[in-house]
């Protein structure tokens, strides 16, 4: 899952399409594979995406997005191989957080994979 | 504090929804079945089905966090087609609503504007609202609580001030309530609620499934039957029910009653700030839902097209905006004008009776995702037959036959977009 999320990275940080729409964007992201009891926290400072580590960090934010599913879900949506959208309607994926830092992430999905 | 801010937040959601000058409409349409105290036993009835309706929403929505609800609740318990035509059958209700409220808002600036000048104003407050949201939903939501609460505090204001005023003309004896009466009212006093639920899309942690957005659905629910229990109260102690059942603009004419400048201003006002406010939580909410729509590739990829700094669904908000203004004209159409009530009531008990049976389906498979809420399907079981009784009384009614043609209409329209969207192609996935 590292691995994928590095990619993700470094895709998003490369975009010059992405970042024009997110350069003012701050927040925290956690993934939490409901299946192995894992988490995973990603900065998002100024739209690029900073540090990603394993375990879910409490640095002061108390509000960040939080995404739960599990483990094959979570990392097919970061590779663009599904839908994050239709993943959540369909009860695979859930979501917390502000629906502006949800609908960002969805548009860098379409923008990156076009689904 | 965090959770009273929390609660409170949701509350002004729910009720910034629910609060419309349609209800205002809708309301005097209760008097033609049950007057006096029987409008607080159908009001009482009309809130306990609600209060079993949002906490099957709040269970279902915590197994879908995030998720636009009536479009994930009904997906998974009917299958995607089926949930596809409730979802779109559910924003054409909220197109309508927005219409009449919009014929609503220029009768009441009718009263103050010559008609140009009142059509003028009208564009300018639709326009202004969209205007809000394309910059971006957090805006949008501090303006919808700063205007629930203002528009809470006018109508308690404006019922007070009628309470303080002796009462005009002579009441005849209130005649005894009738079973069917009490039954007919159900479903119209049911459209007072609507939208309350649309708050379960404003969940921002999981925690909240739990307590908050109970709590806070349940304050909402009592909030509303308690403020139009009042205002219908106020009502009748200035109006027969011959007179209120006719009434397009019933807080006008009570501000008309109290004969105070200050009442006037006061009933334009709350008027205006209703229409402002379930315009603003409506199309935001429902330009979501296509555009959510949109992204699962059910609808055309246009409504999915972003907008601005803050990704607005812009073209889904011009999409509701557009459906609204064209609506609202036809909304003085007199033989559209006579079954509203009645319309909306039908939609509305249809779309509540399937999210109790969603909730009933999903709560037997063996998936134990979501927070569990203290229902019982023995309650929800009655719950879902009385709503589905009281839809097929207000359709069967002898005087429903516009109605009926309408639902028709649009069933039939509904069906043929679905049937288009799932076409067979030669084209294999």
């Amino acid at each position: 899952m590292l691995n994928i999320l590095e990619d993700f990275k470094l895709q998003v940080n490369a975009n010059p399409q992405i970042q024009r729409i997110v350069k003012s964007w701050d927040t925290d992201i956690v993934l939490e594979e409901n299946d192995t009891a894992t988490s995973y926290w990603m900065n998002i400072d100024r739209g690029q995406i900073g540090q990603i580590h394993l375990g879910d960090i409490a640095n002061g934010n108390d509000n960040p997005i939080r995404i739960v599913g599990d483990g094959a879900t979570l990392r097919a949506v970061f590779e663009g191989k599904i839908n994050g959208i239709r993943a959540n309607n369909d009860g695979l994926l859930e979501i917390y957080g502000q629906m502006n830092d949800q609908v960002k992430l969805d548009a860098i999905a379409l923008i990156l994979w076009g689904i | 504090m965090k959770n009273a801010f929390d609660v409170l937040r949701l509350c002004a959601i729910a009720v910034g929804m629910a609060i419309t000058i349609s209800c205002n409409t809708v309301l005097v349409s209760l008097f033609p079945f049950v007057q006096g105290s029987a409008l607080f036993a159908a009001l009482g009835i009309a809130g306990l089905c609600m209060g079993v309706i949002v906490l099957c929403f709040t269970e279902l929505a915590s197994r879908f966090p995030g998720a636009i609800g009536i479009r994930a609740f009904t997906k998974a318990a009917f299958g995607n087609r089926f949930s596809l035509s409730i979802t779109l059958f559910y924003v054409v209700m909220m197109m309508m609503i927005g219409g009449l409220e919009g014929y609503l808002c220029y009768l009441l600036l009718l009263q103050v504007l010559s008609p140009p000048i009142a059509v003028l104003v009208l564009l300018v407050l639709v326009l202004s609202i969209l205007m809000v949201n394309l910059s971006g939903y957090e805006l949008s939501l501090n303006l919808q609580i700063a205007i629930t609460v203002a528009v809470v505090t006018l109508m308690l204001v404006l019922a007070v001030m009628a309470f303080a005023e002796p009462a005009t003309g002579t009441h005849p004896a209130v005649a005894p309530t009738r079973i069917d009466g009490l039954l007919g009212a159900v479903p119209r006093a049911l459209f007072l609620f609507v939208g309350i639920e649309w708050a379960v899309m404003h969940v921002s942690r999981h925690d909240a499934f739990r307590r908050t957005l109970p709590i806070a659905l349940i304050i909402s629910v009592a909030t509303i039957a308690l403020l139009y229990g009042t205002f219908g109260a106020a009502l009748q102690k200035h109006f027969v029910a011959a007179e209120l059942g006719s009434l397009a603009l019933p807080h006008l004419e009570l501000a008309r009653v109290i004969a105070s400048p200050a009442a006037l201003w006061l009933a334009t006002l709350v008027g205006l700030l209703a229409v402002l406010s379930s315009f603003n939580v409506g199309l935001s909410g429902a330009a979501r839902i296509l555009y959510s729509l949109a992204r699962e590739r059910e609808i055309p990829a246009w409504f999915a097209q972003l907008h601005g700094p803050r990704l607005s669904p812009r073209n889904a908000m011009l999409f509701i905006s557009a459906g609204v203004m064209l609506m609202a004209p036809l909304m003085a159409a007199p033989v559209l004008n006579t079954s509203l009530s009645r319309l909306f009531s039908a939609h509305l008990v249809a779309v509540y009776a399937l999210i109790l049976l969603a909730w009933l389906k999903i709560r037997r498979q063996p998936d134990r995702r979501g927070v569990k809420q203290p229902l019982h399907p023995l309650i929800v079981w009655p719950t879902m037959l009385f709503l589905a009784v009281i839809g097929v009384g207000v359709i069967a009614e002898p005087e429903a036959k516009i109605a009926r043609l309408i639902l028709l209409g649009e069933l039939a329209v509904i069906g043929a977009i679905c049937t288009y969207l799932y076409r067979p192609t030669l084209i294999k996935a």
